[in-house]
Parts: structure tokens; sequence; C-alpha cells
């Protein structure tokens, strides 16, 4: 969790999500962030004095006013670009040495960047190749990824071209889910798509966590997407961006549409949005 | 008004260009009549026409030996040209050691190295085919090395994320990336294999009595048969023009086919 200097807000300790703060509580570090800080030049200081720990299985959002290098964090724990000041382990390990090692990373863009030239099977395809994965086990894992994400096998022989936007991107989280990750991080993955759209996708991917329980991290600007998708949200402010607040939220998993007219779902979200405002500020 | 009909589009594309051409006929009719222009300064249009006839045989086999030259500059330029662009994109050093001279192989006048060519490859085919190859070359290197260097930052994140190894980046991605450009380039180099094999015969032969077009404007020229010169020199322009729309339809159809539409360059 983030230390002490951070602002502590859990308005959620009575309610029934308390066992699942609890297994969090007890489970293993993936993710530990201490006093990190990146600076791309000497005049650009992008990201400084993170302290955060994220724990295996758990679904964490980065909230934070566009800009405050909410990106540029999910990239260091990808171990694509490395801290200027700090230090960051994944699994014990260096970013790239526990992707290197038996950590399977999968990200996943803002843009659905697929391949044009590949077919929507083998745009998913493509992660199994490049980890060298012996082909028999492709068809089985394809299958099961596209599955998951709502897509007909019709669907898997097109291009990525004839898709709308919105299946785009759920071919973009089957490219990351059929590695069968460890540690998936999203990057505002939904944030061009239409309202509806967002929210159907993110019942679907908090119903596929729930399912698979690999650790997410995800980033948005997007107050409700977080409050509904994440066990807990790590407000950022503007940059260079920093973790100013930590908020578990306490609704029980699977999490159903109706979450959204709940009081409570309001309140938070309220709160977030205040606590997003002052960041900005 | 439907743009979708394919017969319809192609008239829009090939009436208007002809509407220009009937025009021009006509002025040069008028201008070679009104200022009684002799012929061997401007022939008129119907004496062309007639040369055109009456050379239809030489023409057509002078096609064949130019054009036979100029596939061969092409195809040893799409093939070297790509191969470069492979090795420029692998490091940023060989890039800048040797990107220079390819520029100044785009810059030498083709005319002053010719005879140097002529010189080392000998009289012949060859000769003609490396002219046509150095001066196509350039596009499908430059086009090339830029498509293999413009990647999408977050699809090369996306590979290393993956852990690929440098192979499988310039093969799955690089190479993939780069066919828009290197088709782009494909274009203009094949219009310029077509001048460089011409400009190639005006310093070699093929032996006696087997010449290409370069060989036949440049008689012509010589002994003042302006009209037949110009029934070349149009044939030449025609069989360009055959070429670059050839090379156009390959591109459109691998482009469509592959990826997001008939683009220049991707993005």
């Amino acid at each position: 969790m983030c230390d002490d200097r951070k602002e502590r807000h859990s308005p959620a300790s009575e309610t029934p999500s308390k066992k699942l703060d609890d297994v969090t509580e007890t489970a293993t570090r993936l993710i530990e962030a201490r006093d990190v800080a990146v600076s791309f030049g000497p005049l650009r200081p992008v990201l400084k004095e993170i302290t955060c720990d994220i724990h295996e299985g758990e679904f964490v959002s980065l909230l934070g006013p566009s800009g405050c290098g909410k990106s540029t964090l999910l990239r260091l724990v990808a171990g694509l670009i490395s801290p200027t000041s700090g230090q960051i382990t994944l699994a014990g390990l260096s970013p790239v040495a526990a992707r290197r090692g038996d950590q399977r990373v999968a990200f996943v863009f803002q843009e659905p960047n697929l391949l044009p030239w590949r077919s929507v099977a083998d745009n998913i395809r493509l992660p199994l190749e490049l980890r060298g994965l012996p082909r028999r086990e492709h068809a089985e894992r394809i299958e099961s990824s596209l599955k998951l994400i709502g897509l007909t096998a019709d669907d898997s022989q097109k291009p990525p071209r004839s898709l709308s936007g919105g299946m785009r991107m759920r071919v973009s989280l089957a490219r990351a889910l059929v590695t069968q990750p460890d540690l998936l991080l999203l990057d505002e993955p939904f944030a061009a798509l239409d309202d509806v759209l967002r929210q159907q996708l993110n019942e679907e991917l908090a119903q596929i966590w729930m399912q698979h329980h690999w650790t997410g991290l995800f980033v948005t600007h997007n107050v409700a997407e977080a409050v509904f998708l994440s066990q807990r949200v790590l407000v950022m402010n503007k940059r260079p961006g920093t973790i100013i607040a930590e908020i578990q939220i306490p609704f029980p998993y699977p999490r159903k549409p109706e979450l959204r007219a709940d009081p409570d779902f309001a309140r938070l979200c309220g709160e977030l949005s205040q606590q997003l405002r002052e960041a900005a500020r | 008004m439907n743009t979708t009909n394919p017969g319809r589009k192609f008239l829009e594309s090939i009436v208007p260009p002809l509407l220009l051409f009937a025009v021009v006929v006509v002025v040069w009719h008028a201008c070679v009549l009104g200022f009684h222009l002799k012929p061997y300064v401007l022939p008129a249009p119907l004496a062309v026409a007639k040369a055109l006839v009456n050379d239809r045989a030489i023409l057509v086999r002078a096609v064949g030996y130019t054009g036979s030259a100029a596939l061969c500059g092409f195809s040893a330029s799409l093939l070297i040209g790509t191969a470069i662009a492979f090795v420029f994109s692998q490091s940023r050093i060989i890039r800048s050691c040797g990107y220079p001279y390819f520029i100044f192989l785009q810059t030498v006048p083709i005319v002053a190295i010719a005879p140097l060519i002529v010189r080392w490859c000998g009289n012949g085919f060859q000769s003609v085919a490396f002219v046509s190859l150095i001066l196509s070359l350039f596009p499908i290197l430059s086009n090339g090395t830029q498509g293999l260097l413009e990647i999408d930052p977050d699809l090369l994140d996306l590979f290393r994320l993956n852990n690929a190894s440098r192979w499988q980046i310039l093969t799955k991605l690089r190479f993939p990336s780069a066919v828009p450009g290197i088709l782009a380039g494909a274009r203009t180099s094949s219009g310029l294999a077509v001048v460089g094999a011409i400009v190639g015969e005006f310093f070699v032969g093929y032996g006696s009595k087997r010449f290409g077009l370069g060989y036949l404007i440049n008689t012509t020229n010589d002994q003042l048969q302006i009209d037949r010169l110009f029934a070349a020199v149009f044939t030449s322009t025609l069989f360009g023009i055959a070429i670059f729309g050839l090379v156009n339809l390959i591109s459109v159809t691998i482009l469509r086919r592959w990826y997001d539409g008939p683009v220049e360059h991707r993005n």
C-alpha cells in the first residue's frame, strides 16, 4: 500500500468487501515501487516519489488527470522504460528480468494496435509465435481467448479493418489474454469508445478478471470506470505525477451493471472526482 | 452520381486526358500549317502517326529490348534496394555511413557515368540494365528504409513485451510495415527504370540489328527523321505509362488485400 505520507481513505471498512481487503493484505507483493522518479531530461520530470505495492491477483486502477504520467508508470512496471531514480521490482526482480523469466506481462494499449496484414486470429496468435509456443497449442488458446471476449470463429478470419472500434479493442484484449498473463497492464483501453460500449467492456473485463485472477493495473481518467473495475484506486496528481491518495473500493464481485445506480457508488465517484479536481489544480 | 461503378470511374479517369490530347494535336497541327514549319523542326501529327504505323514492327521489337533491360534493372533495384534498406534499418552507424553515397547515386548525372558503366560492364544488355538499376534504386531504398524505421512505438513495445528477437521484429513487424513504403518507391522506380534503360541505350547497343528505343531515338535524331523520332518518343512514353500502371495496379491490389486500403504510406 502507499506509504504514510499519502492519504489513506477507506470508506468501505464496514462493507462486505472487508474480506477481500484482508486477502490483499496477506497476499504476496507482485509490484513494489520505492521512491521512483522518472524524468525525460533535466527540465521534464514526469514522475516523482512513487511508492506503492500491488499484490498478486489484485485489480488496481491508476486514476489521474491527463498527462500526469500514468502511462509512464505503466511502462515502468512493464520494464519498457527504466526509472531515473528509485527502485521498482516485479516479483522481486527488475521488470525486464522478471519478464524474461517466468512472469508473463501483457499490455493493452489505448489504441487496438492490430497488425493490418494479419487476420484477427493471427493477431491473437502473435504473442504465442513470439514466445515460441508449440504450434499445436495455438488453436486451443486462440479459441478460448476469442470465446472469452465474445468473438465468433467467423470473426477470427476477418481482417481487423472490417471490425468496429469496439470489436478491435476486444481483439486487442484477446491478444493480451492469450498469453495467460500473470500481470495485465491496461493503458486507457476503452477511452476512445462510447459510454455504453465502455460500460459493457468494463463488465466483461471484471468478469474475466474474476475467472482468471491475473493481477490488473488499469490506467484511466474516468472515475466511474476506475470505481467499477477495481479493488483499489490510486489517485495521481498532475505532472510531475505522484500518488496523492489511495482508495479502497468496497463493492463485492461480481460487479453487476446495477452497481452504477447504487448511492454508495455515486458517493465514491463524487469523492474521487473531487480528489481528481484537486489533483489537476 | 454513382462513383462506385468501376466502369464509370475508369471513363472519368481516361476521358479528360484524352480530350486534352485531342486539343494538343489540333493546336499542334494548326501551328505546323500556320507557321509553315519544316518537318525536321516539327513534323505534323499525321506524319508522326504514319511513322508509328510504318515503324510498328521496329518499335515493338525495340520495346521488347528496352522493356527487358528495364525489367531487369527494376527487379534488381527492388531486390537490392530492399536488401540495403534492411541493412540500413539495423544500425544508425551503417545508415549514416552509407546513405550519402546513395544520394550521390541519385544526383550524379547518369550521362556522365554511363560511358564508365559501359567500360566496366561491357557493351550490351548488362550495361543498359545496370544504368536502369542505378536510376531506379534510390526511391525503393529511401522509401524502404523509411518504412522499416517508422514503426508505431506501441507496436515495438508489444513485440518487446513478448520478448521478441531482433529477427522476429524484422520479419514480423518491420518488413510487413515497410511494404507500403517499398511499393510507393517501386511505383516511382518503375518509370525511372524505363528512363534508365533508354538512356543506357544511347551509349550501348545490343548488337547488329538489335536495338531498343534509346538507340532508335538517338539515330533518328542524327538522321533528322523527326517524325520517326516523335514516334519513338511517343512509344517510350506509352510504354513508361503502361509499366507505371501495371506496378500501380499490383501495389494497389497488395495494399487492398493486406493493408488498410490503397495507401501511399501508413500513418
